[in-house]
């Protein structure tokens, strides 16, 4: 077993770099670190400048999504004794603007998230003495697959068409329209189903299923688009075989 | 320190350099063969329309080799075509509940198998009979 790794890492400094650049670091091999440990000992003892994001270390808080190997992954979820015998390319996330060295510019994603009101839009908002909203069992499974997405981006990361169409609102944001849609609460659909029925809505969606296979937290994105599309579907009919009644 | 966000290009050969990119691009490939059987069966029905003459001389074209060919190269995408889509039914539909459980993934796959064997034997049934 090797006792070093070496780390290539994309390099990016805007007050700097014309493009990104690759930097070799070697880094002392550990069986029991993953991509995020290496990040941080680069960060605390070769190179401060290096630029990264993480925080939990534990696959809960989405923040360290990167290239790892070409692939779309967590760096805090991803072990260096899986790549020895070879540089381990660490890039950042695949169709997203590079801000600087391993992050990327998030604004676009929130926009199109914020556009699909990923929150409850309760019919009748119940005051505090009305008491809790109720759910059964069978109502919470409905949607709680969906409900897991910690925003990671990892599946924009492995969507070509996000890359091809820069308007498709994308997987994460639409499951977790999905997820509101379906959530026994809520009255949101309607609202939601300007943008998730929209050309860069679902329809953009070709149904790759990279997403699904990529998402850390088996969310199923792409399962959620293809239900969408159908519920789209029909709002579509309906609108059409019933017209002047609200879909 | 100033924000000048760099874009990369996607690469044109972006869908060969990863293979579940590329077996999306073959399957989606596969529906133009899907296509272009359809269009065979069209051109069969206007033969048809147009009398004997023009239907035999369809039916020899499909008989001869390359007619053969071209049928066998279809029926060969249009296999791949069915068994991927088969594959990605269970995500395609809404969640199927049998006493308020999920019916796994891999039994809605199976399940459209077997219907696809049972509507080949029955039309074979009709045919041969």
């Amino acid at each position: 077993m090797s006792e070093t790794l070496t780390l290539r890492v994309l390099r990016y400094d805007p007050d700097r770099d014309a493009e990104p650049y690759l930097q070799d670091y070697v880094v002392p091999y550990r069986e029991e670190w993953v991509v995020l440990d290496a990040l941080s000992y680069i960060k605390e003892e070769l190179d401060p400048t290096l630029a990264y994001r993480g925080s939990c270390h534990m696959a809960l808080c989405g923040s360290c999504g990167m290239m790892i190997d070409r692939q779309p992954k967590l760096a805090c979820h991803t072990f260096l004794r899986d790549y020895v015998g070879r540089p381990l390319l660490i890039e950042p996330l695949d169709h997203f603007p590079i801000e600087r060295d391993l992050i990327v510019d998030q604004d676009g994603f929130l926009e199109k998230l914020a556009s699909l009101y990923p929150y409850l839009i309760a019919e009748h908002e119940r005051t505090v003495s009305e008491g809790e909203y109720r759910q059964l069992p069978a109502q919470l499974a409905a949607f709680r697959p969906f409900a897991q997405c910690i925003n990671c981006l990892l599946c924009y990361a492995a969507c070509p068409q996000v890359a091809i169409n820069p308007d498709f609102a994308g997987p994460a944001a639409l499951a977790l329209a999905h997820r509101y849609n379906k959530d026994s609460r809520d009255a949101g659909e309607l609202a939601r189903a300007e943008v998730t029925d929209s050309p860069h809505g679902v329809w953009d969606c070709t149904f790759v299923g990279a997403c699904s296979e990529v998402c850390p937290k088996q969310v199923d994105p792409a399962a959620a688009i293809q239900q969408t599309k159908i519920s789209a579907s029909f709002r579509w009919l309906k609108a059409r075989l019933l017209p002047g009644d609200k879909p | 320190m100033t924000r000048r966000p760099y874009h990369r290009p996607l690469p044109s050969n972006w869908w060969r350099r990863e293979p579940r990119l590329f077996r999306y691009i073959v399957r989606e490939g596969t529906s133009v063969f899907v296509g272009l059987y359809a269009a065979i069966l069209m051109d069969g029905m206007i033969r048809l329309a147009q009398g004997r003459a023009a239907w035999e001389s369809y039916l020899a074209a499909l008989s001869s080799p390359w007619g053969v060919t071209v049928q066998l190269i279809c029926l060969g995408f249009a296999l791949f075509h069915t068994v991927t889509w088969f594959g990605v039914t269970p995500k395609a539909m809404p969640p199927l509940l049998v006493k308020g459980q999920p019916v796994p993934a891999r039994l809605i796959v199976r399940g459209h198998f077997v219907l696809w064997a049972a509507v080949s034997l029955l039309v074979l049934l009709i045919l041969g009979g």
